[in-house]
């Protein structure tokens, strides 16, 4: 939004300069991929066969990952926002820990929950279900790393709305259910897609994880990201051309999830 | 539907025995803190209290007797039939008004079409019929009220509980909210907490003056504010309230500060405890002793004067007096000294001090 030509802004212009240094660092190593892009041999590189198979693979599992992101999440999310018990706190921090956890660490403990000798892997072997190496590998991986951000923004939005549409909904006769059917996921409904909007592009960019506990076998654990980072070595031009293909789905997401994050004027008013 | 509830929050130290007749409205008054919201959020199922029972139309809405113990029962709020209607109307804003309205009709298993049937004759009723297809961030403060009236009427509830309704309306719809809230509340069980007397006089056939997390008074508003029996209700009656005992033709307040001299018509025994409530605006204020020697005096020192509005308000430890911007100049020499407050007998209620629970002997 532009301000109008009259509002005083008063930010100096040294804090200009350094936010354009700042500003740089973001947009340079994007250009300098963009001008390393071979474009005469653009289309026949992203659509080799292993690229598009990774390609697919990536979306595949990652509209999975997202879809358990909303179906754990978001109770994860009300039990967090609206109930009061003890070790709460605590519990918050540690559902949040995949979050700052080195990729790479979260799939080692994924590897010894679900592993060949894992904790729950001998029991699902019992079952004839082998978890490790698999394409369902890479969606649990991508769905541990995912998770915490449509918790924490959903957290964060049922806080902002507070209970008190619920607590009238009540009263008129609603049951739980009915209430949060009909009042608290409408009302919540657009941080909803904003948290699962970035859940996708978390598990769409999951690497270290999904390496350590999938592998990398292609057509059934190598996303686009193991793919781009096996083409460096032996094919940058590859790599490069992918790598483009991951930032224009990463803009389109972002975009996407700025217009449903953002809830229109109207709702704020009403909200505040 | 009929209502009775006990309420014991020790913590807060508050006990609370009220009862609502079918069809009566129930006006509950008292000074900021002293818990009315928390009795009305406790009846509606959204607060838990330590101990208590309460009973609307021979069910159970909670028993949780004292020490706990198995025999607890707490109704969860959508099985009550009691609507909560507070100070914001709080429409659900993702909802249209006929939506918000037919929400309780829908909750309580009747179709789309019936609910919204059952919602289109309410906002009928609250003369919003017209609002039906808006959105509730496009209705103004009064409509929004209106819509809220509506919304919890709709849901057909045993009890309705109304916090401070008209608190956050604009001043010039107050008026008409108000009137609506007088025909919707006839032959309907309503408790309403307000700090307003005109609602307490216009909506509701019995007040309850909580104070301390007591009941202090309780009677019709015209018992309970025309002889007022604390400083709460004389305060918002508009009243002096001078309490003391009866010495003769004298009343001597409680601490002998002061003697009221020229009682009209005692109607008590020597010595007996007694009220007397006199309107500001009845009492003269003179720096010498009344010419006319009938009226009723008092003599005290003039603490200060203020303006409020259009008069000039003498107060004294004792009584405050309503004097005009004239008088008040040539009072404002004798401020910090002693002054006589004046006023005909005719002008004053005088009638024996009870302490609390008046119409549980009646």
């Amino acid at each position: 939004m532009r301000p109008s030509p009259t509002s005083y802004s008063g930010v100096p212009r040294w804090v200009l300069a350094i936010a354009a240094i700042g500003a740089a660092f973001v947009l340079l190593p994007l250009l300098a991929m963009v001008l390393r892009v071979n474009w005469a041999e653009f289309v026949p590189l992203i659509s080799s066969e292993s690229s598009v198979a990774a390609l697919l693979l990536s979306l595949r599992t990652s509209l999975a990952a997202t879809a358990l992101c909303v179906i754990f999440g978001v109770p994860m999310a009300l039990v967090l926002a609206r109930t009061d018990f003890w070790g709460q706190k605590v519990l918050r921090s540690l559902v949040l820990l995949p979050l700052v956890l080195p990729p790479v660490v979260g799939g080692i403990a994924l590897l010894y929950t679900f592993g060949r000798r894992g904790l729950l892997g001998q029991t699902f072997e019992l079952l004839g279900i082998e978890i490790a190496f698999s394409t369902t590998a890479v969606v649990i991986a991508q769905t541990f790393v995912a998770l915490p951000f449509l918790v924490l923004s959903l957290e964060g939005a049922l806080r902002t709305v507070g209970s008190r549409y619920e607590a009238v909904g009540a009263t008129l006769g609603a049951s739980p259910t009915t209430v949060l059917r009909r009042i608290t996921l409408p009302l919540v409904l657009p941080a909803v897609l904003s948290g699962a909007v970035l859940s996708f592009a978390r598990a769409l960019g999951e690497f270290g994880a999904t390496l350590t506990f999938a592998g990398s076998l292609q057509g059934t654990t190598r996303t686009l990201p193991l793919e781009i980072y096996l083409q460096r070595e032996t094919d940058p031009d590859t790599a490069v051309a992918l790598s483009l293909v991951l930032v224009v789905v990463a803009i389109v997401i972002v975009s996407l999830a700025h217009r449903t994050g953002v809830p229109s004027r109207r709702r704020t008013r009403v909200l505040s | 539907m009929s209502f009775s509830l006990d309420l014991h929050v020790a913590e807060r130290d508050v006990r609370l025995t009220l009862a609502v007749a079918d069809g009566e409205t129930l006006a509950i008054l008292g000074p900021n803190g002293a818990g009315k919201s928390t009795l009305l959020g406790t009846i509606a199922g959204l607060i838990k209290p330590d101990t208590g029972r309460a009973e609307l139309g021979g069910t159970v809405l909670f028993d949780l007797p004292p020490g706990g113990g198995t025999r607890q029962l707490w109704r969860p709020p959508h099985q009550r039939g009691v609507s909560l209607l507070a100070q914001e109307a709080l429409l659900f804003p993702h909802l249209s008004v006929l939506d918000n309205v037919a929400f309780g009709p829908r909750s309580a298993g009747a179709s789309s079409s019936r609910a919204r049937q059952i919602a289109t004759r309410w906002l009928r009723e609250v003369d919003a019929d017209q609002l039906s297809a808006r959105r509730p961030a496009e209705l103004s403060g009064g409509q929004a009220q209106r819509i809220a009236v509506a919304r919890a009427l709709a849901s057909d509830p045993g009890l309705l509980l109304l916090d401070e309704p008209l608190a956050a309306l604009d001043i010039s719809v107050a008026p008409a909210m108000r009137r609506l809230l007088r025909r919707v509340l006839a032959e309907r069980s309503a408790l309403i907490v307000t700090h307003d007397v005109l609602d307490a006089y216009t909506l509701a056939d019995r007040v309850v003056i909580v104070e301390g997390g007591r009941i202090v008074d309780e009677g019709t508003p015209a018992d309970v504010f025309d002889r007022p029996r604390s400083a709460f209700a004389a305060g918002l009656a508009g009243l002096n309230l001078l309490t003391g005992i009866r010495r003769g033709t004298t009343l001597v307040t409680a601490d002998a500060a002061a003697t009221v001299a020229n009682l009209p018509e005692p109607g008590v025994a020597e010595g007996a405890p007694l009220s007397l409530a006199v309107r500001p605006a009845a009492v003269s204020v003179s720096a010498l002793p009344p010419a006319d020697p009938a009226l009723t005096h008092v003599r005290a020192e003039l603490i200060d004067l203020e303006p409020r509005g259009d008069c000039i308000r003498a107060r004294s430890v004792v009584l405050a007096a309503d004097v005009s911007p004239k008088e008040a100049a040539q009072l404002d020499a004798a401020v910090g000294s002693p002054v006589w407050f004046s006023f005909a007998a005719s002008s004053a209620t005088v009638y024996p001090t009870v302490h609390s629970d008046r119409t549980t002997s009646s």
